[in-house]
């Protein structure tokens, strides 16, 4: 055990069989099925009717140095979660994006996830800024960052077209504690 | 009518300034000006970039993205970039630009920032346009101000820049039509 998760997930996961695993090319099909559920659609980007064929290219050509995770419950992926790593200029930052079968939300499966991607980041990736946008009423997922020590950094007018009307979100961003603490003494 | 204001008249440049879509030949021009400090310094740029880099973006542009480069007396002195984004966000572009270090504070910015609006009210229908700014970019944040971007967060250590992460601004603005009729929409 180690400090990765400043506060730990206060639910405990779906069930003990929860497993966290990277994803793979054949999870195509189950990824597809997931972003089609009209919550998880609302919560992302996603669009309806996603094609099988767009979530695979999309599989084949994750770039090698972000990080893409499922959450599988006895044999079914019921969430997934990924960090997007910047390039550039922008190296020491990552987007996150993540999401949870509809049927499955409450039950601590996106605490697992992120729980995952923020110890990954933190202590094997050096991310020392870790972004992500959300919808301004999705006050589960504001919570749940919030408890990971993600801040509300700004709020982005007509943001996304969400169920026929364009929807505001926040950016959210948490900065690794050790370097906040440092950040003064930082050349 | 455009909704527009013809901001770029109020600042009139000295020479005869062109303002044309990018060609794959800019390339050369275009990394010149922007391995400049000053050009590095506001964007997000790195050090000793490859002109083949900046060719092989030009050849490759999204259809939906424009490019438009700032050709003074024949030189290429700014250039700005407006990035369709897709999906749900299809609404929106991102607005990025630069201008020669030599050059700046001589309304190359304002011209080229008003042909990108006008191009993304009138004809792209875009109501969303947004943009970072470092917070200490003064002369940026006017531009920006004037065309009617507003502040929308303070993105902490959000670059790196000159030794240190920095913070950047977000801005945004939207089409005015559209922020009128805002409260009808469905």
């Amino acid at each position: 055990m180690n400090d990765a998760s400043p506060c730990p997930p206060h639910k405990p996961p779906a069930a003990a069989e929860l497993i966290l695993r990277a994803v793979r090319p054949d999870d195509a099909e189950a990824i597809t099925r997931l972003a089609n559920l009209p919550g998880y659609r609302a919560g992302t980007l996603r669009q309806p009717f996603q094609r099988i064929d767009v979530t695979r290219k999309w599989l084949d050509a994750l770039p090698a140095d972000g990080l893409h995770i499922v959450a599988e419950l006895r044999g079914e992926v019921i969430g997934n979660a990924g960090i997007d790593r910047h390039q550039g200029r922008r190296r020491h930052t990552a987007g996150i994006g993540m999401g949870v079968h509809d049927d499955h939300v409450g039950q601590g499966v996106g605490s697992a996830l992120l729980a995952a991607l923020v110890d990954a980041a933190d202590h094997w990736l050096d991310i020392v800024r870790l972004e992500l946008t959300v919808f301004t009423d999705n006050t589960p997922a504001i919570r749940l960052y919030e408890r990971f020590g993600f801040e509300r950094e700004g709020l982005h007018r007509a943001f996304a077209f969400r169920n026929g009307a364009y929807a505001d979100v926040f950016a959210m961003a948490r900065l690794r504690p050790d370097w906040a603490k440092s950040a003064d003494s930082h050349p | 009518m455009s909704p527009t204001p013809p901001i770029v008249e109020r600042l009139p440049v000295v020479g005869n300034l062109v303002l044309r879509a990018a060609s794959p030949d800019d390339a050369a021009a275009i990394t010149r000006i922007s391995n400049l400090p000053g050009y590095l310094a506001g964007t997000l740029r790195q050090p000793f970039q490859p002109v083949e880099r900046t060719r092989s973006r030009l050849e490759n542009l999204p259809p939906d993205n424009l490019h438009v480069v700032a050709e003074l007396d024949g030189t290429i002195v700014g250039n700005a970039v407006l990035d369709r984004h897709g999906g749900r966000r299809r609404h929106v572009a991102s607005i990025g630009m630069g201008v020669d270090d030599a050059y700046v504070g001589r309304g190359i910015g304002t011209a080229l920032l008003a042909a990108l609006i006008e191009a993304a009210d009138n004809w792209l229908d875009i109501v969303r346009l947004e943009l970072t700014v470092y917070p200490d970019n003064q002369p940026a944040l006017s531009l920006y101000k004037r065309f009617g971007f507003e502040h929308e967060g303070l993105h902490r250590a959000d670059t790196y820049r000159n030794g240190r992460y920095v913070d950047a601004l977000s801005m945004a603005r939207l089409r005015p039509d559209w922020v009128k009729s805002t409260s009808s929409h469905p």
